[in-house]
Formats: structure tokens, C-alpha cells, sequence
């Protein structure tokens, strides 16, 4: 006969064997990242285009690699520790040179939360890039703890060390443009090859994805473009979404910033209301870009106050 | 006790159980506060879940500091209030508006301070409270953020700002939108005392009510109200009072084209 009693117990240990057995289906989380050659010395690693979730654990973005005749330049580290730590063996396998400096190209955290692995190498960025990641990292880590979970496990902010300037410089042998634009956000670091003609865009270039608008200001992102647009590329990298050899995800970004602002002015100048905005029907080719109407909800949430400051009259005496 | 008995019993009080709960209303939203609410706003007064009563916001909050919300109570009959209440909030009420004159609607938004049911309750002339609600998710903190973020350091020189328009729309009805500039602070934050806006009236042009709202601590930086009403009035004038007693007055009047 069987007492209640031993039931309890045997239905006890089933559970905490279940439990048990949970961190080591976490351990499985692996991003198996993959240089890919697409220029003499020039590795990208390329994310997906989707949205911050659970499956990707935030690889939704582009970083890379340019080996020089001394040394390695890392471009980005990617959204959390274990990305960083991943990039760095990944570089590792692919040439023994040592890291000289990593270039972290805006204050967006799928940039710059791999920075951790690189502790012991100077990272720079732009002056305005340090101050925002200073002032918002932690809380920004914490978004993405919310988003992409265990991926995230033991990372923390670790703030660039050096300020970046605009103009040529030579690391590990190897000469490069940094181009400081804005636009997307406060401060936007773009990398010019000149040897290879790869330019990585970061995120003022987006391709077949949907622009992200959470610190921008419209204008002069356009503004950066255009000057993008005027430099030699061969092969541009955009900060999401695959790599072009011509103008396509610089004149794609554009007319997606340009629509969105047409569509606020309208939406605001119509009376519709921030639902109603968010619910506009987003036309072809948008409509077709990874995660567009998320994108553009976002879009409404951080534009359209703006826009309604910008252009409802006052009406107090 | 066999193990068949064991599992009889088991599978019979499962279904008891089961049983008892359909004889009591479900909380469609299935929060954990939800008779924290009922006992808070709807004790005693007769309620009911009611999907004529339309909550619209974006099922998560991207900006918790500003989360836009849209109330709609229309083929209820005549709605004498409707309220906007948040269930895990510091501050689960966010507005309570008289629409009087005006349409059941009501734009808004407000600081979310955790993911959580986002209800709109409209009280019909027959007393009777009709409950609608969204869930929405969201990282938080919209109550306990200073409000350097979206009012902004030099809040001070704009206090009181009114910016505002108003739009004829096609089925008749016009629509007011007024933003008032202020920093309305819930008092949770860096010891800075609650300071918000507290009450917003709308008259026609010779002063008669046509609808009141009073807002709390919730409702985000620099507000931005939108209201509809039927008919044209030919114009609006709006007066409000922060629980400070700074008074704020404008007049919206129809675009001269």
C-alpha cells in the first residue's frame, strides 16, 4: 500500500530534479558567431534583423573586425558579455595578431554591452556617446536583462576609456577614417577603411530593416547621410541588416526618416490621436522591413510628442 | 487510502473547485489586484466587465514615463464619468473625467510604473460602472523616474504653458487637444514634493460646463488631453489649477483657414 506521505515526497523529488535541471539547458545559450571575409582584412559578423528577444539573446546587430599588419581593430562588441566573449575567441581563431583598440560607434546597448570581454584593451568612442552610457547604461543593461534574459547573465556596463576624434588614425598598422556624424543619436562613429573601401555606417544606416528612432533627431541624420553618401565606399556595413556595395541602405534610411517625419506632421496637423497614429497602415517597401510595425510604434511613442511640442499653437494669451 | 482513491479525490476536487469559480466574475485581465480595485473604486456600487468600454495602448510600453492611452464608451448610453485606473501603480487612479456635454473619449498618457491591467471605467445614468481594460507590458519605473527625462531642466520658465487646436472631424464631432507644460511630479522621486495638475475644465464661449476632468499623479510630464465634443460651440475656453494653486487658462478656437 502506498501512503499519501511517499507520494509527497516521490512527487517532491521529480520536481526538484526538474528544477535541477534547468541550468543546464541555460548553459546551452551559444550566438556561434561567424566572421565572414568580406574584404582584405575585414570580418563582419552579422545579426539577425528581428527585434531583442529570447532566441536571439539581442544578436540583432552588426560588428566586425579589420586585421591590420599589427594588430586588430573590433568595431562594436555586440549586446551583451557572452557576445563579447564569443567576438573575442572568434577573432582569436581567426588571427593570433593582438587587439589594439575596439571602436564602439554609438551609445545603443546591442553595440556596446560586450565591452566587458575587452576590459583590458582601450575602447573608444565619441564624447557624447561616453556621457549618455554613463548616464543611462545601467538602466539601459537593465532593459535588456528584461528583453533577452539569461543571455544577459554577469554583464555590466563598461564605459569606452578614450575619446574618439574625427580624422585619420593608424592602429595596428592599419589607417582609418573615424567620421564623427549625428543624428541617429547624439553622437554617431562611423569607420572608414580607405585600403579596403569597407565603411562600417553603424546605425545611421539601416538595410531592409526598420530604422530606430529612440534618440533621434531627424534632420541631422539626414544631414550625416548625405555626407555617407559622398565618401568612396566599395562595401558599406550597416549597423543592422546585410552589406551593400552601392547607395541602397543609405537611400533607403533616408526615405524612411523622410516619410515618418511627413507621416507625424500629418498625423499631428490631422488631430489623430498617438493610437490612432500607431496604427497608420505603413506602406511598401517598409511594410516588408524585419519588424516594421513594432519599429514604427516605437517610432510614434519617442517622435510624435515631439513633433506635437514642435507644432501645436500656443493658446494661453 | 489506495492510490485509485487517492487520484478519485484529486480529480473530484478539481472539478469542484472548478465548479465554484464560474459562479464568480472573472477578471478578464486575470490581475492580482483586481479585487484590490473592486474594493478600492467599485465597493458597494453595482459593476460589470464590459467590452463596449475600449482601452487602446500598445500592448507594451516602450517609453514607461509616457504610455499613450485612448478611452472610448460609446452604446452604453449616456456615460455620466469615467475614470482611468492603473492596477499596480503607487497611484492606481490616473484621471477621473466628467464628460457632462462632451463625448465618452478621453486621450491621455501616463507613467507606468510596472507591466500591469490598464482599465477604463464608465458609469452609465443607471449607476451602473461598465469596466474595460488592456494589459500592457512594459519594463516600469514611469512613477519612480525623475522627470529630467521628459519635462525637461528648465520646466520652471514653462510652467504653464498651454499649446493646443482644435479639429472639426467628419462625423460631426470636434476634437480638442491641449498640452500644458508642468512637470507633474508624483512626490516618489529625489524628495521633490507631488506637484501635478489636479483639475481641467472645459466651458463654451459664454462659460457654460460643458465637461471637467481631474488628473493625478500618474498622468505624464507635460500632459496632452484630447477630448471630443458634439456639435460645433464655435470655440472653447479651458481652465485649469495645479494643487499648488497655479491656475492655467486658454482658449482653443477653430483654425481660420
Amino acid at each position: 500500500m502506498t501512503s499519501y506521505k511517499q507520494i509527497l515526497v516521490e512527487a517532491f523529488l521529480v520536481l526538484s530534479l526538474a528544477l535541477i535541471s534547468v541550468p543546464s539547458n541555460a548553459s546551452k545559450l551559444v550566438y556561434n558567431l561567424k566572421p565572414q571575409l568580406i574584404a582584405d582584412g575585414v570580418y563582419l559578423l552579422e545579426g539577425s534583423t528581428d527585434h531583442f528577444n529570447r532566441k536571439n539573446g539581442g544578436n540583432i546587430v552588426n560588428t566586425g573586425f579589420l586585421v591590420g599588419p599589427d594588430g586588430v581593430i573590433v568595431i562594436d562588441t555586440g549586446p551583451s558579455l557572452r557576445y563579447g566573449s564569443e567576438m573575442r575567441a572568434a577573432i582569436k581563431a581567426v588571427t593570433p595578431k593582438p587587439i589594439k583598440s575596439i571602436i564602439i560607434t554609438h551609445d545603443h546597448p546591442d553595440h556596446y554591452l560586450g565591452n566587458q570581454a575587452f576590459k583590458d584593451i582601450p575602447i573608444m568612442a565619441l564624447p557624447e556617446t561616453i556621457a549618455v552610457i554613463k548616464r543611462d547604461g545601467d538602466e539601459v543593461a537593465e532593459g535588456m536583462y528584461r528583453m533577452v534574459g539569461d543571455w544577459m547573465r554577469g554583464t555590466e556596463v563598461v564605459v569606452p576609456n578614450q575619446k574618439a576624434k574625427n580624422g585619420e588614425i593608424v592602429i595596428g598598422g592599419r589607417a582609418i577614417s573615424l567620421i564623427a556624424l549625428d543624428g541617429h543619436t547624439s553622437g554617431d562613429l562611423v569607420v572608414f577603411d580607405k585600403k579596403s573601401g569597407v565603411i562600417f555606417a553603424g546605425d545611421l544606416a539601416f538595410h531592409k530593416r526598420t530604422p530606430t528612432f529612440p534618440s533621434a533627431t531627424l534632420n541631422k541624420w539626414v544631414k550625416s547621410l548625405i555626407k555617407l553618401k559622398n565618401i568612396p565606399f566599395k562595401i558599406m556595413v550597416p549597423g543592422h541588416g546585410p552589406i551593400v556595395t552601392d547607395s541602397r541602405a543609405i537611400d533607403s534610411t533616408i526615405d524612411y526618416i523622410k516619410w515618418i517625419d511627413a507621416t507625424l506632421r500629418a498625423g499631428v496637423d490631422s488631430g489623430a490621436d498617438m493610437n490612432e497614429m500607431m496604427a497608420t497602415d505603413i506602406p511598401a517597401p517598409y511594410n516588408q522591413w524585419g519588424v516594421s510595425r513594432d519599429e514604427f510604434i516605437r517610432s510614434i511613442t519617442y517622435l510624435f510628442p515631439k513633433m506635437e511640442a514642435e507644432l501645436l499653437p500656443r493658446i494661453d494669451n | 487510502m489506495t492510490l485509485s482513491r487517492i487520484l478519485f479525490l484529486a480529480f473530484f476536487s478539481f472539478f469542484s473547485t472548478s465548479a465554484l469559480a464560474t459562479t464568480e466574475v472573472k477578471d478578464p485581465l486575470n490581475s492580482p489586484m483586481w479585487d484590490y480595485m473592486v474594493e478600492q473604486f467599485f465597493k458597494d456600487v453595482p459593476w460589470k466587465f464590459d467590452d463596449r468600454v475600449k482601452v487602446i495602448t500598445p500592448k507594451v510600453a516602450e517609453d514607461s514615463a509616457r504610455v499613450p492611452v485612448s478611452v472610448r464608451a460609446e452604446g452604453i448610453g449616456k456615460v455620466e464619468e469615467m475614470i482611468v485606473i492603473v492596477d499596480l501603480s503607487p497611484f492606481p487612479k490616473v484621471a477621473h473625467y466628467y464628460p457632462m456635454k462632451t463625448e465618452p473619449y478621453l486621450e491621455l498618457r501616463l507613467k507606468l510604473n510596472e507591466a500591469s491591467a490598464i482599465r477604463a471605467a464608465a458609469k452609465t445614468s443607471d449607476g451602473v460602472w461598465h469596466i474595460g481594460g488592456m494589459y500592457v507590458d512594459g519594463a516600469g519605473g514611469g512613477c519612480a523616474a525623475p522627470r529630467i527625462k521628459v519635462a525637461g531642466p528648465g520646466w520652471a520658465d514653462n510652467l504653464g504653458k498651454v499649446q493646443g487646436r482644435l479639429w472639426k472631424r467628419k462625423n460631426g464631432t470636434e476634437r480638442i487637444r491641449v498640452r500644458v507644460m508642468h512637470p507633474m511630479d508624483t512626490g516618489l522621486v529625489n524628495n521633490i514634493p507631488a506637484f501635478y495638475i489636479e483639475t481641467l475644465s472645459i466651458t463654451d464661449q459664454k462659460g457654460a460646463l460643458l465637461a471637467r476632468l481631474d488628473s493625478f499623479e500618474p498622468v505624464a510630464a507635460n500632459p496632452v488631453f484630447s477630448f471630443e465634443i458634439k456639435g460645433g460651440h464655435g470655440g472653447y475656453a479651458l481652465k485649469g489649477r495645479d494643487n499648488n494653486g497655479n491656475d492655467f487658462r486658454a482658449i482653443v478656437l477653430p483654425k481660420v483657414k
